[in-house]
């Protein structure tokens, strides 16, 4: 029985150039069309809704056992994945004086990736200012710029400013030290919405250095990642889908070949990855409302091999954070939250032309929708409702970020 | 002797029956239309909602349809049912009509003409003779607009042919919005210039990807700033323009940068 994990799996990440990120596509439209005539037959609508209800009346799975089968996988692997984009810039000669810049789309956990990263190398992690010196435009946080001895890494730079007047001062400063190279050697992280919306600020971002991205992960990797790790030596998870029995996730021990109801690989994870724009996290989120415990089979015959079977519906039965009616009323709300990576509530009426009770009001909305979430950094888009809400914001016409288009 | 000819050809011997069946034709419609004016009001009156309009509306169309029926029955008694005849009412009628239909008829002409050259679509924002809207229908004869107040106004495509007809948007999502400030004389421009921009860019309806413009221009009482720039969509204009004025005051005045405040103009000073 193999027992390798996505952690020991060293292609699982991979960091390019942010314009070499390739979205994860979803299976060929034709089949959504050939099943969206199928539903409105009575009868298949019939199965279909008992099918329904069927998977999701059986248990979800408890976030300990989830943890227990899906784990978060150990960071060395992303962290050895930087250390090697970044080798081409840290060891070229002579040094290069601007900063390279790691994005990360919401929830992809960059930051951590990045803390990790420059503690194994020994540089100086800088912390970004609080909310009262940004608005306060205090200078004294950007003299540690300047000259500084040694290399440093700054993790968050969607938290050095606000969309306020009085809230882009000490980005711009920033900004045109690390352009002029006067910063010394550093490494930058930034949220991929934030990073769109410095790029239109002077001085603009044209002049820092390499822009590196995690690629996208497609079904392939998705399925490495979540690979389930076993209870036990004695046994197996197996996850399918409920409604035809097709495999949900390859697993060497089983044959994936049709006998009697299996139908070989199913292609959920292969939306799962496109609806998730290629962010494993957001996958996650997803795979962790999806999974359902069904019974455990009786062992298997040809050996003592406790067998446990996970399901999953299939992909259009799938139940997502849908928007809420008059989502529009809430989508410069929603915009607001992704331009800052999570924004507190005392300073949501300091950044929207809202009174407090209506900002009120579209955070209870939302959160009840499932698509944003307390933190502590705040209040942030969900990482199940952060595909619905990048449309949503699409659609409208917003800022949004390049990187996932 | 001849027009005469003509005329007796036409029509019906004016007998006092004849004379009694006009007469008790007029009296019946003056009957009908005062009913009609005096009854469906009152009945209005007794229901709400959806009736009371529709109630209210039939008013009129019952009245047109009591004097037209009215006329067609007097040209009847009054006229010999014959096909020369017929020729020549419908002729006089004609020529009636097309004066009295002269400019609706240019209406339709006009409409047609919207179609091809696209003065305005669904959903530009124009304004013609001073009135500034949205187009929510473009019908045969008039346009539609709503303007911010809510109110609706309907004009007829004929006005294309004399007047300006200013569409703000073309047909596109962006429609350049502008919120002016007067500032006393004394202070620093390019500072307050830089604020301006800095108050649009931060704007949470701010079209980011399209150009921010401040234009300075010094008048007698004031400096005038006009802070140029473009919301996401439209349908936000004046939500912007509000924003935009109330962060760029809130900005100023932190700034200490004081407002200019027009003289009040006293009643017989006008020179």
């Amino acid at each position: 029985m193999s027992r390798t994990t996505p952690a020991e799996d060293p292609q699982l990440w991979r960091y390019v150039d942010a314009g070499e990120y390739v979205l994860p596509s979803a299976p060929p439209s034709h089949q959504e069309m050939t099943g969206l005539w199928r539903r409105f037959l009575p009868q298949r609508r019939l199965r279909i809704q008992a099918s329904i209800k069927q998977t999701y009346d059986l248990p979800s799975l408890s976030e300990k056992v989830f943890q227990r089968l899906v784990p978060l996988p150990g960071w060395s692997d992303a962290v050895a994945a930087l250390e090697a984009a970044l080798a081409s810039y840290l060891d070229c000669e002579p040094c290069e004086t601007r900063p390279a810049v790691v994005i990360g789309m919401p929830h992809s956990n960059t930051a951590e990736i990045l803390k990790r990263w420059a503690e194994e190398r020994r540089w100086r992690i800088i912390e970004p200012p609080d909310h009262e010196q940004i608005l306060a435009q205090d200078a004294s946080w950007l003299t540690q710029f300047s000259h500084p001895s040694t290399p440093w890494m700054l993790p968050q730079l969607e938290r050095c400013y606000l969309r306020h007047p009085r809230g882009i001062f000490l980005i711009q400063r920033l900004l045109e030290v690390l352009a002029n190279g006067s910063a010394g050697r550093c490494v930058l992280g930034c949220d991929s919405w934030a990073w769109a919306y410095l790029t239109h600020l002077p001085p603009g971002t044209d002049r820092l250095s390499k822009r590196f991205i995690a690629q996208a992960f497609d079904q392939d990797r998705l399925a490495r990642w979540m690979r389930p790790r076993y209870a036990a030596e004695d046994s197996l998870v197996i996850v399918r889908e409920a409604d035809n029995g097709q495999f949900v996730l390859p697993n060497e021990d089983v044959s994936h070949e049709g006998d009697g109801d299996t139908k070989g690989l199913s292609n959920f994870l292969r939306h799962l990855a496109a609806y998730s724009l290629g962010n494993p996290f957001v996958a996650r989120a997803v795979w962790l409302r999806v999974l359902r415990t069904a019974n455990e089979m009786p062992q298997n015959q040809a050996s003592s091999i406790m067998i446990h079977e996970v399901r999953t519906p299939s992909w259009r039965q799938v139940i997502l954070p849908a928007l809420p009616e008059n989502a529009r009323d809430y989508a410069i709300l929603l915009h607001t939250l992704l331009l800052h990576n999570g924004v507190a509530a005392d300073a949501l009426p300091q950044l929207l032309p809202l009174s407090p009770p209506e900002i009120a009001q579209g955070l209870y909305r939302l959160c009840d929708a499932e698509l944003i979430e307390s933190t502590t950094s705040g209040w942030q888009v969900t990482a199940a409702g952060y595909p619905a809400v990048r449309k949503l914001l699409v659609d409208e016409g917003y800022l949004t970020d390049t990187i996932s288009e | 002797m001849n027009d005469a000819e003509n005329i007796a050809r036409v029509l019906r011997d004016f007998t006092p029956t004849l004379l009694f069946q006009i007469v008790a034709i007029l009296a019946a419609a003056g009957v009908l239309v005062s009913v009609t004016q005096k009854v469906l009001p009152w009945l209005a009156g007794r229901v709400s909602g959806r009736r009371r309009i529709f109630i209210f509306a039939s008013v009129p169309v019952l009245r047109l349809f009591i004097i037209v029926g009215t006329g067609v029955l007097i040209v009847q008694a009054i006229i010999r049912p014959s096909f020369e005849n017929l020729i020549t009412l419908m002729g006089a009628l004609g020529i009636a009509l097309g004066f009295a239909f002269k400019d609706y008829v240019s209406s339709l002409v006009a409409g047609i003409v919207t179609l091809y050259e696209m003065p305005y679509r669904l959903g530009d924002w124009i304004e013609i003779e001073g009135v500034y809207g949205e187009v929510k229908t473009i019908g045969m004869r008039a346009v539609k607009i709503v303007t911010s107040d809510d109110t609706a106004v309907i004009v007829p495509h004929l006005k294309l042919w004399n007047n300006l007809v200013k569409n703000a948007n073309d047909g596109k999502q962006n429609l350049l919005c502008i919120a002016s400030f007067y500032l006393h004389p004394r202070h620093d421009a390019a500072l307050v210039k830089r604020t301006l921009y800095e108050v649009a860019l931060t704007s949470p309806f701010l079209q980011i990807q399209q150009p921010i413009v401040v234009v300075v221009a010094e008048k007698p009482w004031a400096t005038h700033y006009q802070l140029k720039a473009y919301p996401i969509d439209f349908r936000y204009q004046f939500q912007f323009i509000t924003d935009l004025t109330i962060r760029a005051k809130a900005v100023l005045t932190d700034l200490d940068v004081e407002f200019a405040i027009a003289a009040p103009i006293l009643p017989g000073a006008v020179s």
